[in-house]
């Protein structure tokens, strides 16, 4: 009995030995309020879902603002300025990266990392590189990707019928295309053949049209500046196919209305069954896939867009240096980011970051497209880390606008737009 | 003790002026801290270069209101111009034409039809650009299924530089009027009788007595009707944020929206400062012109 009691007892003091750093840990958090800003998509449900399980091991509440993407940069900025930030921890978009930097609205997290031996060798390197590392110095760390492709309807293009007619047409087997230029030819021919729309677009201004033309402007080859000399490219020809290329399937193959339209039309035109192709996020699988408000269940593939790259966007966790409790807030990245949770969210519909997951075959079963973004990854680079990339992408939304929306032709309007872009650089401390 | 010897030796009249003076005070102090401070702060802004990333600049001078007047001022300026002509114009028209409907004596069921015209005004502008967001939207909204019923294609309505503007102008048309209607109303309800029916007496049509009696009679609540809306409708943004960002294009920005942009977007906040200066001023003129109207009224 007395035996029991001593060794109940030896292992109780173990445990909390044990316990011991994580209990202090879990201190730092008790009776506080950890208040999060995110974009409505899978992912922030995703979190949403597991919320409960850091409050109850942490005794603080979760609370998550979820609102529509154009809304979080101008919610976030004033909160940013103030002497304290109403938001404990901060997801950062890809290219407000280099502004919240500069700002110094963002911790360095260098000293956490080695202190708690967080290992950042998990995530894919490239996602590291665009929002995780700013300067040789860790700010982030990647919570998630959306990488862009093409998303297509496989039923319709692995159909014998359409194959063949396609062999008709272009003297070829069928294929998908490997270049923007084959990519717009089999758009416009497949819309006609199975008279749908054969790509839907989300042209809205200023996010929308600039994420998706990226695309058309990366496979190409083209970029915004040289990023060495950091003197503006986009007077130059691969831009000016890129955008007429864009403009010609806005006008003759997209869906109506796909000059107001963001990626939810984009994803509701493909769940409607009514286009065939879009370039868009992978991220809108678990939207196309569920059965609940989609036609196009198990229909749907996903293949790296076609020419040079694509454009890789993604998210990072970080603690604003105006943060009420930073060490909470770091306690909850630490949290978010262990290898548990990163995989429950992955598996729930979020776009992981750490690259071990797309190994992992539950997941992969779950998610079959998944398996794409390695390749996805390796062929497809950000915006440039620079002060005033979200100017960037307004001057790039400008000059979309002029020519898709007034008819200005790509080549003036690029050519017009270079002494924008150049001002956006100027005195620029993270480009020296 | 204290008070009667500080108020010792002033007179009646002087005693009653220094009482004003502090009854006043805490709004005239109120109203400094919380409009005038602002204000002149964000004058004073509109003369500096800051942008919020790299903090406050130099003194800019002129600067800003070079940069923002050369830019896109001019088209934001003809974008504003006629959403709010397109704006008031129908709005007054509807309104007008409502409200002597409702003034009809005898009609029944008067309270209902107000109340049902009421409800827009009643809803916020974002509820209002969403439902309508919906309604129109091209692939899924129930305007292109009603029109694809008579045989006409599917139309972008907030996405075809064309149509987006006047997607804009129905959307606030249907929200916006009612409040113009309330006032009109009004304003036809506070009218003496008596002329009218004097001019029916002598045999006067509907025609003319609206175009010779009700029309001078409502002159001044009509003007000072379409002043209040002018003035709102210039400075309209939230519809325009929720429907269309400014697009296509820029089809739809409007002086209001390319502040916003300059100082949300941009970060800029010398030029959304000199952008919203160079507004307030334009709004200035039109109150006055409208105080002048209430009291000639």
């Amino acid at each position: 009995m007395t035996r029991v009691k001593f060794g109940g007892c030896a292992a109780t003091i173990a445990l909390m030995l044990a316990a011991g750093p994580a209990l202090a840990a879990s201190d730092v958090c008790k009776g506080s309020d950890i208040n999060i800003l995110m974009e409505t998509v899978p992912d922030t449900e995703a979190l949403s879902s597991l919320k409960g399980e850091f409050e109850k091991e942490y005794g603080a509440k979760v609370n998550i603002e979820a609102v529509n993407y154009s809304l979080m940069h101008e919610k976030l900025v004033p909160s940013l300025t103030a002497p304290t930030s109403s938001y404990d921890v901060l997801v950062v978009d890809s290219y407000w990266v280099g502004e919240f930097k500069t700002a110094g609205w963002i911790r360095d997290l260098d000293e956490l990392i080695a202190r708690d031996k967080i290992d950042t060798g998990i995530y894919f390197p490239a996602l590291m590189a665009l929002n995780g590392k700013v300067q040789g110095k860790t700010y982030m760390l990647p919570f998630w990707q959306y990488a862009m492709g093409i998303l297509y309807r496989k039923d319709i293009v692995e159909d014998p019928a359409f194959q063949a007619a396609y062999k008709a047409e272009f003297k070829r087997d069928w294929r998908l295309p490997t270049t923007l230029e084959e990519f717009s030819e089999v758009v416009k021919w497949a819309g006609k053949y199975k008279d749908m729309h054969g790509i839907a677009m989300a042209a809205q201004r200023a996010d929308p049209v600039v994420m998706e033309a990226t695309n058309y402007l990366f496979a190409e080859g083209g970029d915004f500046y040289d990023r060495t000399t950091w003197k503006p490219t986009m007077d130059s020809p691969e831009a000016t196919k890129a955008v007429t290329v864009y403009a010609d399937l806005l006008k003759t193959a997209a869906q109506p209305g796909a000059l107001g339209a963001n990626f939810d039309d984009v994803a509701n035109t493909l769940k409607q069954g009514k286009a065939i192709f879009a370039i868009s996020y992978l991220f809108l699988f678990p939207t196309l896939e569920d059965p609940k408000d989609s036609t196009v269940v198990g229909k749907m593939g996903f293949a790296p867009v076609p020419g040079k790259d694509s454009f890789l966007g993604a998210w990072g966790w970080a603690v604003p240096t105006n943060a009420k409790n930073p060490d909470c807030s770091w306690e909850f990245l630490k949290w978010v980011e262990s290898k548990d949770v990163a995989y429950k969210r992955a598996l729930a519909g979020g776009q992981p970051t750490q690259m071990w997951i797309y190994e992992d075959a539950e997941f992969l079963k779950k998610w079959p497209a998944m398996s794409q973004v390695g390749t996805a990854l390796e062929h497809s680079k950000g915006l440039p880390i620079m002060s005033r990339s979200t100017q960037l992408v307004e001057t790039f939304a400008e000059v979309m606008g002029s020519v898709l929306a007034n008819g200005v032709a790509p080549a003036t309007a690029l050519e017009e737009s270079q002494d924008k872009f150049g001002r956006l650089v100027k005195g620029d401390p993270l480009l020296k | 003790m204290t008070l009667v010897a500080a108020t010792a030796g002033i007179t009646p009249r002087r005693h009653r002026n220094l009482a004003q003076y502090i009854f006043v005070a805490p709004t005239v102090i109120v109203l400094a801290l919380v409009v005038a401070a602002p204000l002149i702060y964000s004058i004073y802004l509109s003369f500096q270069e800051y942008i919020i990333t790299y903090g406050m600049g130099d003194f800019a001078g002129l600067g800003n209101y070079i940069a923002v007047l050369s830019d896109d001022f001019a088209n934001v300026s003809w974008v504003t111009l006629k959403l709010t002509a397109l704006c008031v114009a129908i709005e007054f028209i509807v309104a007008f034409g409502l409200a002597l409907l409702l003034n009809q004596p005898h009609l029944p069921g008067r309270s209902f039809y107000l109340l049902v015209l009421m409800i827009p005004v009643l809803m916020t502008p974002v509820a209002v650009a969403l439902m309508f967001r919906l309604m129109f939207n091209p692939t899924l909204g129930i305007v292109n299924w009603l029109i694809g019923l008579a045989g006409i294609p599917p139309q972008g309505w907030f996405g075809d530089p064309n149509l987006a503007l006047g997607t804009v102008v129905f959307v606030d048309v249907w929200h916006e009027t009612s409040l113009m209607l309330l006032m009109l109303y009004a304003g036809l309800k506070a009218m003496p009788s008596e002329p009218v029916e004097a001019a029916r007496i002598d045999g006067a049509s509907r025609l003319q007595i609206l175009l010779y009696v009700t029309w001078p009679l409502m002159k001044p609540v009509i003007m000072v009707t379409l002043l209040i809306r002018m003035i709102a409708a210039l400075k309209s943004y939230d519809l325009i944020y929720m429907l269309t960002q400014g697009g296509p294009g820029k089809a739809t920005e409007t002086i209001s929206f390319y502040a916003y942009r300059l100082g949300f977007r941009f970060l800029d906040i010398g030029q959304a400062a000199a952008v919203s200066f160079i507004l307030l001023i334009v709004v200035t003129i039109l109150t006055l012109v409208l105080l002048r109207t209430m009291r000639e009224a």
